[in-house]
């Protein structure tokens, strides 16, 4: 009896999709029983539209998918939040019963690239990092700064999916096919799939200096993946609108040029912690810190090989310098989401915490204390970006 | 944005005899950027301090754009 028991814990705990389900579970718990009531309590609602009442399935821009996948596109330049969408994410809602309702479509798509995408990121760390990520902590994922939008309905889950299984797909040398196929799916979910250009370069450039040419074509493949239905969906939404440049047009919106100077966000970032409100203040210091924080753990944590630490730091320098160049700081919270180094190098970093907190094996007295240190410090830095999380989004601190 | 793929090719190719040499130092490259970064955003931060408090600015600036209020301003008829 003891013997089977062992082998079903085994088998159970072995098994990161157990984990990773059980992680959904409890997000979902989460979702239901804190962010609802708490939300509902603070009057979230449609961001521009004050009386239009929203709920966790649905909360920031979500709703903007389901309104283009049960609406349709409304193709003109003067309605931004149905042209700024890609449509993968809609045209699946789509697909699904129309008998439930939209958000609950959504956000049942959103928790399922929830699932896979933990269990594909989990299958990452193994490929890159030198030490085994248990599968245990991927309870812990909601913890990791942004974390907690598993908990609710949105495209950066499903985004970070497609992102994961890119450089899976590249790192693993699958072929070419599936390699674009995978690429194009990230850019037609969103636009943040080329963070993923860096790191797909990085491993383009290595293998072009090693002059390994089947490689490089994956890469190059990866990124034509993401470039030319990129500028297929551009094309596509300017045709309909009937107007060249209908795409960028809708976007410069939410974009604020670098007129006043090269580093301009860094100065309104300034200005708004010296002289603005909490919201304002949070909005600029998330935007600088969370990639910040998330380049220090990749220095830090052990990598099988140096060129996946230089692929992760790209994609986190590919986030922080499109936050530079379109000068905007909103939502680096969840954009950083679609990063599987982000959300890899997270827990990774609680692991190796937690391991030199309880099992200090091999160390001095000195470096256990730095270790401890760091790892109080990085989980009260986890906290923090959760309580943002929970409060900020209705509130409208970050976006 | 765009020429920076193309450009990194061309410096690339131009420099693989040299690259093959300092692989083993690759590491170095990762601290190299992320401190370069760093210390890039500190002094930034130092600048636009300064900045700040040389044109005396004591009231709230209101932000450049808020992005949905602006959309709906758009949009509301």
């Amino acid at each position: 009896m003891s013997h089977h028991r062992s082998i079903l814990f085994h088998f159970k705990v072995s098994r990161p999709a157990f984990w990773a389900a059980l992680s959904i579970l409890f997000a979902v718990l989460i979702g239901v029983f804190i962010l609802d009531p708490i939300w509902q309590w603070y009057g979230l609602h449609v961001p521009g539209e004050q009386n239009t009442k929203a709920d966790f399935t649905y909360p920031v821009d979500t709703v903007f998918y389901i309104r283009n996948a049960e609406l349709g596109y409304r193709w003109s330049v003067h309605e931004p939040t149905s042209i700024w969408f890609h449509p993968l994410l809609s045209w699946a809602t789509r697909i699904l019963p129309n008998q439930i309702p939209g958000n609950l479509r959504l956000y049942f798509l959103s928790l399922v690239s929830a699932l896979f995408s933990l269990i594909v990121v989990y299958k990452y760390s193994l490929k890159v990092f030198q030490v085994e990520l248990s599968p245990y902590l991927l309870l812990l994922a909601i913890l990791v700064p942004g974390g907690l939008n598993i908990a609710v309905g949105n495209a950066e889950l499903p985004a970070l999916l497609f992102n994961t299984l890119l450089l899976l797909a590249i790192i693993n040398r699958n072929s070419g096919a599936i390699i674009f196929l995978v690429g194009a799916f990230a850019i037609l979910t969103k636009p943040n799939a080329i963070y993923m250009l860096a790191p797909t370069a990085v491993y383009g450039l290595y293998a072009f200096v090693r002059r390994d040419k089947d490689m490089v074509w994956r890469c190059i493949l990866g990124m034509l993946g993401i470039l030319l239905p990129w500028i297929g969906w551009i094309g596509y939404v300017d045709m309909r609108v009937g107007e060249t440049g209908a795409y960028w047009q809708a976007r410069q919106i939410a974009t604020v040029p670098l007129y006043l100077g090269p580093i301009t966000l860094v100065y309104r970032a300034v200005q708004a912690m010296a002289l603005g409100d909490w919201g304002e203040t949070l909005r600029f210091a998330t935007a600088f810190v969370i990639p910040l924080v998330d380049l220090w753990l990749v220095l830090l944590v052990p990598f099988r090989s140096e060129l996946h630490r230089l692929a992760g730091i790209s994609s986190i320098l590919a986030m922080l310098l499109i936050t530079l160049v379109i000068n905007n700081p909103n939502k680096v919270i969840v954009y950083a989401m679609t990063l599987p180094s982000h959300i890899a190098v997270g827990l990774l970093a609680m692991q190796a915490g937690f391991q030199n907190v309880f099992h200090p094996i091999g160390l001095s007295r000195s470096k256990h204390f730095i270790l401890t240190l760091a790892l109080l410090s990085y989980l009260l830095f986890c906290v923090g970006m959760f309580l943002f999380f929970v409060i900020g989004t209705p509130l409208e601190w970050y976006y | 944005m765009s020429l920076v793929l193309p450009i990194l090719f061309v410096i690339l190719f131009l420099t693989r005899g040299h690259l093959r040499k300092i692989r083993l130092n690759a590491r170095m490259i990762s601290v190299g950027v992320v401190a370069l970064v760093t210390v890039l955003l500190i002094v930034g931060f130092g600048i636009a301090t300064r900045w700040l408090f040389e044109q005396r600015i004591e009231t709230a600036v209101p932000p450049i754009y808020d992005i949905y209020r602006r959309i709906y301003d758009v949009t509301s008829p």
